[in-house]
């Protein structure tokens, strides 16, 4: 029998670092618990399902001043999460930022805030940046579930972590 | 050139060549393999099972959209 990918005993894993190895990049978990190709399966089926998500749906596709759920599903997605929140934020920035150069003086903060924000989506109209109709739902979608699924990943990693286990399950004795 | 048209491509949205219903067979996929890849004990055995609840998803979906179409056909 091959040992080390046969024996759910050969190595003590720690539970904390897997979750967190499993979240920071999908399916890490899995190899450091051993199980080199679930890993490799859920590194490609997660990354893929996430930046297809990010593709179609363009920068905004995370987007937490509009879909605060959807966008703490994108962030369990781990790097690429926090990639596309960063790169969706400086973009905000930079928008904001000429808008408030465009704004009167004189309104109060009320019309301020609401001139404000139909300039940033007019500005985002403008680029090309802002989602648009049943395209961009499916991307939100697409993106949101890729982190859901990280979820389940990141607790089964824990878990077999917590158990002990270790390298891919002995096959059952035949009868 | 690449770094650009890369960046282009997850900076502003595309437009599907094809109706977006379309993207539920993927994401169906996507569901049943990782939802098999945690769960099979059995990795040779995990393509055929991918398949297997990629239609069950996809077979359920549609017969909940018969339903919905033959109730607004009928009455």
């Amino acid at each position: 029998m091959k040992s080390s990918s046969r024996d759910n005993t050969a190595r003590k894993t720690e539970p904390i670092l897997t979750g967190l190895l499993a979240w920071i990049v999908p399916g890490a978990g899995h190899a450091y618990l051993g199980r080199p190709v679930r890993a490799a399966v859920l590194f490609l089926v997660i990354h893929l399902m996430f930046w297809s998500g990010v593709a179609i749906g363009g920068v905004f596709t995370v987007n937490p001043r509009q879909k605060t759920w959807w966008s703490r599903a994108q962030l369990c997605t781990g790097v690429s999460g926090l990639v596309t929140y960063y790169r969706q934020s400086q973009t905000h920035q930079r928008l904001d930022a000429e808008a408030q150069a465009h704004l009167p003086a004189s309104a109060g903060p009320l019309e301020r805030e609401a001139r404000r924000q139909a300039l940033v989506d007019k500005f985002k109209a403008r680029d090309g940046l802002a989602l648009v109709g049943p395209s961009g739902e499916i991307a939100i979608i697409l993106s949101g579930v890729a982190g859901l699924l990280n979820i389940m990943c990141v607790f089964d990693a824990f878990m077999l972590s917590l158990m002990g286990r270790y390298g891919e399950p002995a096959p059952e004795a035949r009868s | 050139m690449m770094a650009t048209i890369l960046a282009g491509l997850f900076t502003h949205p595309i437009e599907l060549p094809f109706p977006p219903l379309w993207l539920l067979a993927p994401l169906s996929l996507a569901v049943a393999a990782v939802y098999k890849t945690i769960r099979t004990p059995h990795l040779r055995r995990l393509p055929i099972e991918i398949a297997l609840v990629t239609l069950y998803i996809l077979g359920g979906m549609g017969m909940l959209m018969l339903v919905p179409w033959l109730l607004t056909r009928l009455l």
